[in-house]
């Protein structure tokens, strides 16, 4: 193979790993050919993506997204028994909760105004668009039942 | 060997004077029926909420319950409207309004399948 054509070859790899399409290995290995011309047109291809992207973030709550994103949380609020490390009191039932509730007692969590160590984690750790999923999700579950 | 027994025994003591006051405690549900004129405004008379910012509450565990109202009272947990109303409650007041709304059918037991 020409050397010519190998770097064309290389060259086309590296439009696809701009994009996100190639696995991060090979991104890596092309990260050493990443040269100006590729810089050009990232520069190109970001805001357009962010562009294509805004309709999707608006916010929306999606009850199927929510049931993988909430499979931490029945770690705990689906336990039988809804015991855990805390002896005192039982973990909250949230299947059939309001979705407003939900959505503000995770805002709460996360913004530091209800106390609780392992919450404010878990909700610190959660997107504005994580936080409505799994509120609907844990509202739709209960409708199944 | 012996070590762990008196671990054990350490341990098991430790428990049985922390527990009691939770466990024995369990609260009248009718009592709690009858104090509860206050909290159906919101909270519903079924325990399900007229307001979807407001929690539902029937079937809520009892021991989260006491927790909540608990927290309330103490400050630990703090909203305009609930820390005025639990303000106002004895130990035996939330003992009986969580046995109340832990009576009702309401929230579902996600762990049954």
């Amino acid at each position: 193979m020409a050397a010519t054509q190998f770097i064309r070859f290389s060259s086309s790899l590296d439009h696809w790993a701009d994009i996100g399409l190639l696995s991060g290995s090979s991104y890596n290995r092309r990260l050493l050919l990443f040269t100006r011309e590729t810089e050009m047109r990232l520069n190109f291809l970001l805001p357009a993506l962010m562009l294509l992207s805004g309709p999707l973030t608006a916010a929306e709550a999606d009850a199927e997204a929510g049931a993988i994103k909430a499979y931490t949380c029945t770690g705990c609020h689906g336990i039988p028994g809804y015991n855990n490390i805390y002896p005192t009191y039982k973990v909250p039932k949230l299947g059939g909760q309001n979705y407003e509730y939900l959505v503000s007692a995770l805002h709460a969590y996360r913004d530091g105004e209800r106390k609780h160590a392992t919450m404010e984690g878990q909700a610190n750790a959660l997107s504005e668009q994580d936080i409505l999923d799994i509120s609907a999700y844990f509202v739709e579950i209960a409708k199944t039942q | 060997m012996k070590k762990s027994i008196l671990n054990q025994f350490v341990l098991a003591l430790a428990f049985t004077l922390f527990i009691p006051g939770l466990a024995l405690a369990k609260g009248n549900a009718a009592k709690g029926h009858e104090k509860a004129a206050t909290c159906e405004a919101c909270h519903g008379k079924d325990g399900l909420s007229i307001d979807p910012n407001y929690p539902n509450l029937a079937g809520q565990h009892f021991s989260y319950l006491v927790k909540a109202l608990s927290d309330y009272r103490s400050g630990n947990r703090s909203n305009a409207i609930m820390s005025s109303f639990a303000a106002n409650l004895s130990n035996q007041d939330i003992q009986d309004l969580a046995a109340w709304y832990a009576s009702q059918k309401g929230l579902k037991d996600l762990s049954v399948k």
